[in-house]
């Protein structure tokens, strides 16, 4: 052959190396919720989830089809129904990553090849992040969501992850919407009028400090979180524990409970343990409610509207009459995800 | 023993025991609830004498259903700690020794993790009890061959029944949520937070029959600490002795351990520091352990709950707190009291 | 019946060899008795058992016509005080305090020593001349002084029979002899019988009324082969001589438990026994 030839061939064999890169997805920098910058496919094809806020999230903006795994904790989800078979018929054969302690499985990991890892972390040296970075070199989104504002962040992050930015407007509009609903009404609520809250988590004297993304839930609910009025140390910690005496001093008008199965409000109410509390406003008007639901309440998540008007409505339920709350969560669930609840069927 | 002379040391001996009074007194002005001294003892006193006062009600609950029950608790658990690491001390010929050397915490921790995790229905105090004793039992059965149990092996069989309640915690520990998890690693870290009136009633009953059996028999503790074949040359069998000790301290701690979670360093540190001041005999330590163990725990705790705006887990200042007292002690008497 | 200690027939195996093979003695209430031989020989094993601290295999012990296997141990321990070889103390106990605990078989059920305990347990100091270190830990003192506050001990039990694992050992040349000495007196004092072990030959023979000679036991059975090499290489008895002290003391006797030869000399009346 002449070497002309030999040329041609050898630009055509270029040209053929060349031509996945030019189909490749657009790659875009961009911040984890750590402020780590990181360079993502969009859409990434092949991500890789082990949180499940941030997988509902996704579910309600991106196509299911480029989710590849799922941490291994199914049996954690099976707890409550959800969405994600309704969306995803696939949904039931995605790989699990299996998971040690807080160790994700790097072979399992490996395995499945992923272009995107999303989990959840608090710091930039999180094991798990260093551990991927060190052998599999898969970018990683470090999930890490403290108020609500993040929660619209992720919004945005997962219309970048999927490509599909327009869909991830859209929703943040919804939310938006829902979310006024509560607003509208509750912004009209004077100072006065608003009840000290006291946020209950399941550790019973654990509770959300002032700059807890629960703080501004009970802001916006039309509340007032009372340990503004305690001591700075304590205040300013993400989940302060504090006792019997200083909550009898923060005097709470509402305790508000986080979903609790050993714990009824009216065990705080009369219950023997709880004795001491009798003075407090929440106890003697039995103003204490709980997440009965805890469906709805993963407060961190797309729901957070409808946890929002949930608070509301015990904290103000004169003011929320009028609101169906059935029907609210079934429209949200249809707007947001397509499907209808609590049937579970597609929209 | 109660000395022939006073003298300085019994001096200091009735002052110790004496100590509850003093704790108890001080420590019921503290609290972040403010109460002006002034009308906290007039409270106090219309409460015994009856008479009427025109105070919120609050005050009266704050003291009576909150300052109260955790004093009365944190006595209760300082005591029941002390004087069973003393009494297990003693049997183990020991100072290393604590009320947890035979499986009794990790057993606890497992059962309040269980009850936290799978089991709602059942109480965690219960779970902690249940687990506790079951574990402190399984080690006394895996040491005894042959109808006698050596205390290499009941320490060794404490190791391995400790090993295994804490690798059934590691397994509960990855299986939950994290909410859950962060409730089992504050119930083991200890707290005297949660004390009422209710914790108390269900925790006396065993707390008084284990440290009653512990002080009436106490003296039998400085027989049985010389050998196993020097007691039985002087007509006291050490394996009856043995049990009885090891069932009357595991109920204390045990009935402690299920109100007030793991509280670390007491059980060791209490006793070994009276054995510094006043010496190993069990006649004088016992007694001291009960009085100083009390006094010890409601004082540190009064920094749990007044100290910061926050609750700190008591067994964290146990530890903070009795650490240096220990060093400082162990660096100043000679041998430590102990060779 | 008959006072003293009797024993009958006593066996005892341990790890599947035979440590005491029928072992049959009367020892004379009032004597001191000296169980002398060489280690090994089971006279440490015999002790406990005479004080109930190990069962044999087979055969009885009576003290004083009691049947020590079916006495209870608070009997025992008035009867028979035990001082046993190691003497330890994790604790430092003061040495008043270790002497107190003799008083285990005086106190019932659910009391403490009373002042009249304490009154003994200063006597019992007083007769081996440790009333100064009443007050001095256990721990701090010295080997001669651990074994006088555990003879001590002992002696606060009240028992008509004093056993001793050993007395002399960690002791001095000098405080050999004057525990000895104490001990000697203590019995004619107290009209206690003593029951010791030694493994000196000549502070046997000085200080025993009675003194069973004793041998340690071949590891084997004997067997047919062996019979031929005469009985001192295949035994399975393990008392070689019981008596006074001079008759029991001969050069074969000692030749028979020890395997050496001896001679003795006479010094000032006093038999001297020397290795040739």
């Amino acid at each position: 052959m002449k070497s002309s030839t030999y040329f041609l061939l050898a630009v055509a064999f270029c040209l053929l190396l060349a031509v996945p890169a030019s189909y490749a997805n657009e790659t875009v920098l961009i911040e984890d919720d750590l402020g780590r910058s990181i360079n993502i496919g969009s859409p990434s094809e092949r991500v890789v989830f082990t949180m499940e806020n941030a997988l509902k999230t996704y579910y309600a903006v991106g196509d299911p089809d480029n989710v590849v795994a799922l941490k291994d904790d199914k049996w954690m989800r099976r707890l409550m129904e959800d969405v994600f078979p309704v969306v995803d018929p696939n949904f039931e054969d995605k790989i699990l990553i299996n998971i040690t302690g807080d160790q994700l499985g790097l072979e399992s990991l490996a395995k499945v090849d992923p272009d995107l890892v999303v989990l959840w972390a608090s710091s930039p040296d999180d094991p798990n992040i260093l551990a991927i970075n060190d052998t599999l070199k898969v970018p990683v989104f470090a999930i890490y969501v403290t108020s609500l504002d993040d929660v619209y962040r992720q919004v945005d992050t997962m219309g970048i992850i999927s490509g599909n930015t327009d869909r991830a407007s859209e929703v943040k509009e919804i939310m938006e919407g829902y979310v006024e609903l509560t607003t509208n009404v509750t912004d009209q609520i004077q100072e006065s009028d608003r009840p000290g809250v006291f946020w209950m988590w399941t550790d019973i004297y654990g509770t959300a400090g002032v700059d807890s993304g629960i703080n501004d839930l009970i802001d916006m609910a039309g509340g007032n979180n009372v340990m503004k009025l305690a001591e700075e140390e304590a205040q300013n910690l993400e989940h302060p524990v504090i006792n019997q005496e200083t909550l009898i001093k923060l005097n709470p008008d509402v305790i508000y409970m986080w979903y609790n199965e050993d714990l009824d409000p009216e065990d705080i109410i009369n219950g023997e343990d709880f004795q001491g509390l009798r003075d407090i406003n929440a106890v003697k008007n039995r103003r204490v409610y709980e997440i009965s639901n805890p469906y709805l309440f993963d407060a961190f998540s797309p729901r957070m509207p409808l946890a929002l008007l949930h608070v509301a409505r015990d904290l103000h339920p004169d003011k929320f009459q009028d609101v169906d709350m059935n029907q609210t969560i079934d429209q949200y669930n249809v707007d947001i995800w397509g499907v209808h609840y609590p049937s579970m069927v597609k929209a | 023993m109660a000395p022939e002379r006073i003298t300085g040391r019994s001096l200091l001996y009735y002052l110790f025991l004496s100590l509850p009074l003093f704790a108890f007194f001080s420590s019921i002005f503290i609290g972040p609830f403010h109460i002006n001294p002034v009308q906290l003892v007039d409270l106090m006193a219309s409460k015994i004498l009856g008479y009427a006062t025109d105070y919120p009600d609050v005050y009266s609950t704050v003291i009576f259903q909150v300052r109260l029950p955790r004093l009365l608790l944190g006595m209760m658990v300082g005591a029941s700690l002390s004087v069973s690491g003393a009494a297990f001390q003693g049997i183990f010929r020991n100072p290393l020794v604590s009320p947890y050397i035979l499986g009794l915490s990790s057993g606890a921790a497992f059962g309040a993790a269980l009850s936290l995790a799978f089991l709602p229905g059942v109480s965690i105090q219960y779970a902690a009890f249940f687990f506790s004793l079951l574990a402190v039992a399984l080690t006394y059965f895996m040491a005894t061959t042959n109808r006698s149990t050596p205390i290499v092996s009941l320490v060794l069989a404490g190791v391995i029944v400790s090993a295994v309640f804490d690798s059934l915690l590691a397994v509960i520990q990855i299986a939950v949520s994290e909410r859950a998890l962060q409730s089992i690693v504050f119930w083991i870290m200890g707290s005297l937070g949660t004390a009422s009136w209710s914790k108390i009633y269900g925790a006396f009953p065993l707390f008084a029959l284990g440290c009653t059996v512990m002080l009436l028999l106490r003296w039998r503790l400085n027989v049985l600490a010389l050998g196993d074949e020097e007691a039985r040359s002087v007509g006291l069998n050490p394996e009856k002795y043995k049990i009885i000790f090891i069932v009357s301290a595991s109920l204390a701690a045990s009935s402690a351990v299920a109100v007030a979670g793991i509280i670390g360093l007491v059980g060791l540190v209490v006793p070994h520091m009276l054995r510094m001041i006043f010496g190993p005999d069990h006649r004088t330590l016992i007694p001291l352990s009960l009085t100083f163990g009390a006094s010890f725990l409601i004082v540190v705790d009064d920094f749990a709950r007044a100290g910061l705006g926050f609750e700190v887990p008591v067994g964290v200042i146990t530890t903070l707190v009795g650490a240096p007292l220990f060093a400082y002690l162990l660096r100043t008497t000679r041998s430590g009291g102990w060779e | 019946m008959n006072p003293g200690v009797i024993t009958e027939g006593i066996s005892l195996s341990y790890n599947s060899r035979l440590v005491l093979g029928d072992v049959s003695l009367q020892l004379r209430k009032g004597a001191i008795v000296t169980l002398l031989g060489p280690n090994g020989c089971g006279k440490t094993t015999l002790l406990k058992i005479i004080n109930g601290l190990l069962r044999p295999d087979s055969g009885k012990v009576y003290v004083d016509g009691y049947d020590v296997s079916r006495m209870g141990q608070t009997d025992m321990a008035r009867l028979m005080g035990h001082v046993p070889q190691t003497q330890r103390s994790s604790f430092p106990f003061t040495a008043l305090d270790i002497v107190l605990t003799g008083r285990m078989p005086h106190i019932s059920a659910l009391s403490q020593p009373g002042p009249r305990d304490l009154e003994k347990a200063r006597q019992a100091m007083d007769m081996v001349g440790a009333s100064h270190l009443s007050s001095r830990p256990y721990t701090q003192i010295s080997g001669g002084e651990r074994q006088l506050v555990m003879i001590a001990r002992a002696l606060a039990q009240e028992p008509s029979f004093l056993l001793l694992d050993e007395p002399t050992s960690y002791l001095d040349f000098k405080n050999q002899h004057q525990v000895l000495k104490m001990i000697s007196r203590i019995a004619r004092d107290q009209k206690v019988t003593v029951v010791m072990t030694l493994h000196d030959p000549n502070h046997a023979l000085m200080f025993s009324d009675e003194l069973v000679l004793l041998r340690k036991l071949t590891e084997k059975e004997c067997g047919d082969e062996q019979k031929f090499k005469g009985e001192s290489n295949c035994n399975h008895q393990n008392v070689v001589a019981a008596g006074r002290p001079a008759e029991v003391m001969t050069p074969e006797n000692i030749f028979e438990a020890y395997g050496i030869e001896v001679e003795f000399i006479n010094v000032r009346k006093r038999l001297i026994l020397l290795p040739l």
